[in-house]
């Protein structure tokens, strides 16, 4: 039984394609510079 | 904060979510740290790609959930200000002090709610109003700059 918990959050490690994929749906990058775990 | 369902889910509708780590990814944390001046973690920011990639809002450091969010409601109100949207910017900066009035962004989004009525109108009894509305954070930095209005 695993006990990990699904992120509640679809992270990309793609900056370039994420900005254009928000250009493309009017959504806006969150970008988030991290030290926390992977 | 990421984990705060509430935070979550607005940042599922509103952004796509880019992640960039300071040791897992240390070439494309130097490209982009470099590119948008990211000294320390968490540096969060709010990047308009409708305008070739332009910084609207940063948020440094840890907050709690609410005041987490508080700030991505705020930055999504700078990111309409900064398209000319003064409807839309004041109606964000509004949700942010009627919906979550006690966080630390209130005072801040009660002065850019006026500006963006203002800008939308033309009409400077906003900034009046605005000026009278600073009465329940008198102590704020966001009070002394709305008090030239009055």
């Amino acid at each position: 039984m695993s006990t990990a918990t699904e992120p509640l959050i679809a992270w990309s490690n793609n900056f370039d394609g994420s900005l254009e994929k928000a250009r493309n749906t009017g959504q806006y990058v969150l970008l988030d510079f991290s030290a926390a775990p992977m | 904060m990421y984990s705060n369902p509430q935070v979550a889910s607005f940042i599922k509708t509103h952004f796509v979510p880019v992640r960039v780590h300071v040791k897992d990814q240390k070439d494309e944390f130097k490209r982009l740290g470099e590119r948008f001046s990211a000294q320390w973690t968490p540096s969060i920011l709010i990047v308009d790609a409708a305008a070739d990639g332009t910084v609207r809002h940063r948020i440094e450091g840890f907050l709690p959930p609410e005041d987490f969010l508080t700030q991505l409601i705020l930055g999504l109100g700078h990111t309409a200000f900064a398209a000319g949207q003064f409807a839309t910017a004041e109606e964000r900066f509004r949700d942010v002090v009627d919906q979550h009035g006690f966080a630390d962004a209130a005072p801040e989004a009660l002065y850019w709610a006026g500006v963006s009525r203002y800008k939308a109108t033309g009409d400077a009894s906003a900034l009046k109003e605005t000026a009278k509305a600073f009465g329940k954070y008198p102590d704020s930095t966001w009070a002394k700059k709305a008090s030239v209005w009055m």
